[in-house]
């Protein structure tokens, strides 16, 4: 631990004449506290920019020659014309709210039905011996290895064909989400492998317990942290996703997930692109706000899932 | 590893019971391996059902015509679509952003890997810096976008700061800085995920061969080479490849911060068009899918080739199982 790994300043001179144990030399901690705080700037510095910008009237961003951070007179426009003007409200409801609401239950529904599905191929995978197995394992893992990204818009052919299109358009959202991934699957059956110890899978079958209780009573409790990871991953992609509601959504304003209403808010209060800066600055804070609150109470999830292999298929 | 339950209760009864119970078992066993087998496939048959018919669907499309974008009118076209697609000159514009984005990869892996070599040096909060790096990268890739187009607006923040007058994102003469600005809010977002995977990897690079490396007069240079570098280099290539994925498959972004003008381009000289986008123009708003499928083929030939890499990878794996 003493030892460093990228040693900025003791490149030269040779190792005779050092000891083994060094204490860090203050020049290279200072230098790496200088380029950490720099990154934290960076990143965050937008976060404050567009944080003010939302707090400043239209007609002094309009008006004022270039930018600078503080409003001269402090408003909550933005939020009023978020909240109030809302030319995508329905009833009377703000478009970001029922977005919100959407994006919740469009998100969790598959998430949830598509881990269980996924956590249950992945125990027999990983517990049961039965012919065709390997077969079966292999096309399951190929599949998880197809980038079928370039294919999302036009899948939108099949689901027309079947229907799942204007009204029913929440379907292509929801049900394909149900059976689960081959990626989970492959994370899952090797946390399976490791994690849950056959002994004690087997004396439960001796005790008579039926496969289902198994799954339900044992294995899915033994395998939360890997669950926790899968859940929180995909959580973030359910909330961030756009492009699907775009294509199958876009008709229904009832159905609106966040990002669409997000992205759609801002083309219409912006008309040029320069207009209501404010609500655009605060549309885009309130959609990331939700997500990011999360992330500070259950970070520790988020770094360990990453560590586990969770994250990413 | 794998053991069969099946199996283990047989080897638990008696043998009498065992021989007695002999066509029992089997009907048993018959019924143990029509459960495994649902049980199991469902994820496959949920591919093959909602991306097998798709993608069988799209490779009809590419040589039909369609009314409405429905595939009951198909009609043969003679290659239409693939005679557009050669003379298309917007697909090798939107080609060219898209692989020019997906080069942001790599700008982010730098970043990752010197942050995470940073961290890793005995610095007092670092794990404070991983959790506040990983912010950006949660955050919805179209709110990002609303938040770059306001920086990168003629009255935004970054004029402010460089004391310019640029439209970034509206640059009749220099239409790639609407590219540049893209790249800008991708990068931001991108290096979390590979920070936080570069400190494990360096955390668990063994501190002995260090202290053997030092002893024998290698130098920090040396010491990267050939230890370090060893260390993370299946991290670098795990998260190039999913990398390129994400990158030439990049939509959200482009179509916020590129919005179609009145007259149909992505921005300037279509600099903000990327090849999803391309395929949402000709699929979804000129209803043109069979094209739109062409255009689908070809990228996943393109994002096909460093899936190969994987493939083999877990192939490999599955075989040791």
């Amino acid at each position: 631990m003493k030892e460093q790994i990228l040693s900025v300043s003791s490149g030269n001179g040779t190792a005779e004449n050092r000891k083994p144990i060094r204490r860090s030399v203050p020049v290279a901690s200072i230098v790496t506290y200088i380029v950490l705080f720099i990154y934290t700037v960076v990143l965050f510095a937008p976060f404050v920019i567009i944080l003010f910008e939302s707090f400043t009237g239209d007609v002094e961003i309009g008006s004022r020659p270039s930018f600078y951070l503080f409003p001269h007179e402090w408003t909550t426009e933005g939020y009023e014309v978020i909240f109030m003007l809302d030319p995508n409200a329905v009833n009377g409801v703000p478009s970001l709210l029922i977005g919100f609401f959407n994006t919740m239950w469009q998100t969790l529904i598959p998430l949830v039905g598509g881990l269980l599905t996924s956590a249950f191929s992945a125990y027999i995978f990983s517990k049961f011996r039965f012919p065709g197995k390997k077969v079966l394992f292999m096309a399951t893992v190929l599949t998880m290895m197809l980038p079928m990204g370039a294919f999302g818009f036009v899948s939108y052919l099949f689901y027309m064909k079947l229907g799942w299109v204007g009204d029913a358009g929440v379907l292509p959202i929801i049900i394909p989400g149900l059976f689960g991934g081959a990626g989970t699957v492959f994370f899952l059956r090797s946390y399976f492998d490791s994690a849950l110890s056959n002994e004690v899978l087997e004396a439960a079958k001796i005790d008579g317990a039926g496969s289902f209780r198994i799954f339900f009573g044992m294995v899915l409790p033994l395998a939360k942290p890997a669950l926790i990871a899968q859940f929180l991953f995909g959580f973030v992609g359910g909330y961030n996703s756009y492009s699907t509601a775009l294509l199958y959504l876009y008709p229904n304003k009832n159905m609106w997930t966040l990002q669409l209403a997000l992205a759609e808010l801002v083309s219409m209060v912006s008309q040029d692109g320069s207009g209501y800066a404010n609500a655009q600055c605060a549309s885009a804070l309130l959609a990331m706000l939700p997500l990011i609150l999360l992330y500070v109470f259950v970070q520790k999830y988020f770094i360990e899932g990453i560590n586990i292999g969770g994250g990413k298929e | 590893m794998t053991e069969d339950f099946a199996a283990a209760a047989e080897k638990d009864l008696p043998p009498l019971a065992n021989a007695v119970n002999r066509r029992k078992q089997n009907k048993k066993f018959n019924k143990m391996y029509l459960f495994c087998w649902v049980g199991a496939s469902i994820p496959l048959l949920g591919f093959l059902l909602f991306s097998g018919f798709p993608l069988v669907i799209s490779f009809m499309a590419m040589f039909s015509d369609m009314e409405r974008n429905n595939i009951d009118t198909m009609q043969w076209n003679d290659f239409a679509n693939f005679i557009r697609f050669g003379t298309d000159e917007r697909v090798w514009i939107a080609l060219r952003n898209t692989v020019i984005l997906a080069c942001s990869q790599f700008v982010s892996l730098f970043i990752a890997i010197a942050i995470a070599a940073f961290l890793s040096q005995n610095v007092k909060g670092s794990r404070l810096f991983q959790t506040l790096f990983f912010i950006p990268y949660i955050c919805s890739t179209v709110a990002v976008a609303v938040m770059w187009n306001n920086i990168f607006g003629i009255k935004g923040a970054l004029n402010a700061i460089l004391n310019t007058n640029i439209e970034w994102l509206n640059n009749m003469e220099n239409p790639y800085s609407l590219t540049m600005a893209i790249f800008v809010a991708v990068v931001w977002k991108a290096p979390g995920y590979g920070i936080v995977m570069y400190c494990s990897a360096f955390k668990a690079i063994n501190p002995a061969l260090y202290e053997a490396a030092s002893l024998d007069g290698a130098n920090a240079w040396h010491k990267f080479r050939n230890i370090t570098l060893p260390g993370i280099a299946p991290i670098t290539f795990f998260l190039i490849l999913s990398g390129f994925l994400a990158g030439l498959t990049i939509f959200d972004e482009a179509t916020i911060m590129a919005p179609l003008s009145f007259d149909g381009y992505a921005g300037p000289e279509d600099a903000g068009l990327t090849m999803m986008y391309y395929i949402y123009v000709e699929g979804v708003q000129f209803s043109n899918m069979g094209y739109a499928s062409v255009m689908s083929w070809f990228l996943f030939l393109i994002t096909a080739i460093p899936s190969v890499y994987f493939i083999r990878k877990r192939m490999a794996e599955v075989e040791e199982m």
